[in-house]
């Protein structure tokens, strides 16, 4: 039945697969809704989510990866962190994948863990990590790590930052790479792909001021290799006026700035699958399938462009 | 100690420390800011955790007190744990400790009491085994235990938690429904200051929720005896020393699916 919906789908899908962030507020109109099986390719959930041992939120996911493709998120792995990864914590995520054979599997170029005061803490949040050699070699070992144990490559996913690590420890200044180098680098060393956000792109350069943060990412984005990217995320953020800040929250529509870089990538790296994320301020499922239509356009205009 | 590891140890130590608290060291105010998002963004992840794991306790309490209580708790429990499902255990003590909240003297015990429910609906499957409970008329009856359904636990507790829960948590209820609930919970809450002892509750998971009910003294001792995993031989002469019908009893704890199954003992 699954496969039919999916044969289905008619000449005016674009090449490239799109998906949506799948939250907790709308496992059950995702599950319910048969409508939209010709807009939506895979839906996105964080590893963590599902982590538990049994119940309901197993049995869930089984239900949603028999009716759409399936993108496993991990937000916890920490893969910058000077400390590895616990196995246990790694078998957790394996069997995930093991189980459900996800059409993606990805994770954050971050780091979460240290020792403070003689414990290991983590920080439930994605910290940014240098980008120098040592830290270089740091990540390359823990994601060939992740893939020996999940059998196939990763994607690592660019991160919006309010800090710079050289900001916080003055020795780190002269070590530093452009980012994009060392985006490239990882890549190459641990055989892992890119999951490029535009959304935490163009953070990043707002947050730094720069003049034309698209035009200035159009230029970077043609540094990246075609074949290194295979994900594209997109979101929306929110402005902190009182500490002039944008602030990476995925909690609004997907702004029309990172539209346009959009529409620059998927030119650039065509056949890319793409999926919106939104974790705060959930909308409606309707206002989240608007947003995954919008990507749809764009992705079916450039395919008549071609 | 090499140059990421200190910096990266400085980082997450200043996220950790009280909101509000300046940086250690002399610092450009640019950086202090980085922090203070970090800060927030650890509250805002733990409020969001907690309201999950804690939804009695955030219905009763309401977001702006419930989010002053998760406050309290990251300056106490420490996050260690990948997973933010398994944070905040240390609640229901945050709770009692807050003098503020003399007024709620049930509240820690809903925290503990939601705690347990979280955990109960994480817990490993057990697969049932309908056709073992023939070993009972096949074999040795003190060779065997009882398998216990996925959380089978037995607790006590002071406050009419298992209402408490309901209240806050079951949508499906009418007004007329809630309103009924509501007069005989707060007559609960005031008879409980007054109990000699605590009350005993089971929870377990037939399914995929848990479920939960008050025990009476009569069948207390069973399912006290079945969470330790004494033998069915003991279970079966404690059920008849209670003056129980076994037949009914047995029928009735399989019905439920507090029990899924007999295995040989350990």
């Amino acid at each position: 039945m699954m496969t039919q919906m999916f044969e289905s789908k008619t000449e005016k899908k674009p090449k490239a697969d799109i998906g949506v962030g799948l939250r907790h507020s709308h496992y059950q109109q995702a599950l319910n809704d048969d409508d939209h099986i010709d807009l939506i390719d895979f839906v996105e959930i964080h590893a963590e989510n599902f982590f538990s041992r049994g119940g309901a939120s197993q049995a869930l996911l089984h239900q949603v990866n028999e009716k759409y493709g399936l993108s496993i998120h991990g937000t916890s792995l920490g893969l910058g962190s000077q400390h590895l990864v616990p196995d246990d914590v790694l078998s957790q995520f394996a069997q995930l994948v093991e189980v459900f054979q996800p059409k993606l599997v990805s994770e954050h170029l971050c780091f979460n863990r240290a020792l403070v005061n003689g414990k290991l803490l983590h920080s439930g949040d994605l910290l940014p990590i240098s980008y120098d050699a040592e830290s270089l070699q740091t990540i390359v070992t823990q994601i060939e790590r992740v893939q020996d144990r999940i059998k196939r490559p990763i994607l690592i996913e660019n991160l919006s930052a309010y800090l710079k690590p050289e900001q916080l420890n003055a020795e780190l200044v002269d070590t530093q790479m452009p980012e994009f180098e060392f985006l490239k680098q990882m890549c190459r060393q641990s055989g892992c792909e890119l999951l490029l956000d535009l959304n935490n792109l163009l953070i990043n350069e707002l947050n730094r001021g720069t003049a034309s943060p698209v035009d200035c990412l159009k230029k970077q984005l043609q540094i990246l290799p075609p074949e290194m990217v295979g994900e594209i995320h997109l979101a929306g953020y929110s402005e902190q006026n009182n500490i002039q800040t944008i602030i990476d929250d995925h909690g609004a529509k997907v702004s029309d700035q990172c539209w346009e870089l959009f529409e620059y990538a998927s030119g650039l790296f065509k056949g890319t699958p793409s999926l919106i994320e939104w974790d705060t301020n959930i909308p409606t499922w309707q206002v989240l399938l608007a947003e995954a239509r919008k990507a749809q356009e764009i992705l079916i205009s450039e395919r008549v462009c071609d | 100690m090499n140059v990421n590891s200190g910096y990266q140890n400085d980082l997450i130590k200043f996220i950790f420390q009280k909101p509000g608290s300046t940086l250690a060291i002399e610092q450009h105010p640019d950086v202090q800011r980085s922090i203070d998002i970090y800060r927030n963004n650890l509250f805002e992840n733990a409020a969001r955790a907690l309201a999950i794991t804690f939804p009695t306790v955030e219905s009763l309490m309401g977001r702006k007190a419930f989010r002053f209580l998760v406050a309290k708790l990251l300056q106490t429990e420490s996050k260690t744990h990948f997973d933010w499902g398994e944070y905040g255990v240390g609640f229901p003590a945050v709770i009692a400790e807050q003098e503020d909240l003399i007024e709620f003297p049930y509240l820690s015990e809903v925290a503990e009491y939601d705690w347990l429910v979280h955990q109960t609906q994480r817990d490993a499957d057990i697969l049932a085994n309908p056709s073992s409970f023939a070993m009972l008329q096949e074999q040795d009856l003190s060779t065997l235990s009882f398998v216990t359904s996925t959380g089978f636990a037995v607790r006590e507790f002071w406050f009419p938690v298992i209402e408490l829960y309901h209240l806050a948590n079951d949508h499906s209820l009418t007004a007329e429904e809630k309103d009924e609930l509501q007069k005989s919970t707060t007559n609960l809450i005031k008879n409980a200051i007054n109990q000699d002892k605590p009350r005993s509750l089971v929870m377990w998971r037939p399914d995929y929720k848990a479920k939960a009910e008050w025990l009476e003294d009569q069948t207390l001792s069973t399912l006290n005896m079945l969470m330790k995993q004494a033998s069915a031989a003991d279970i079966i002469a404690e059920v008849e020393a209670q003056g129980l019908d076994l037949t009914q009893w047995l029928s009735q704890i399989i019905e439920s699916k507090k029990v899924i199954g007999i295995k040989q003992q350990s």
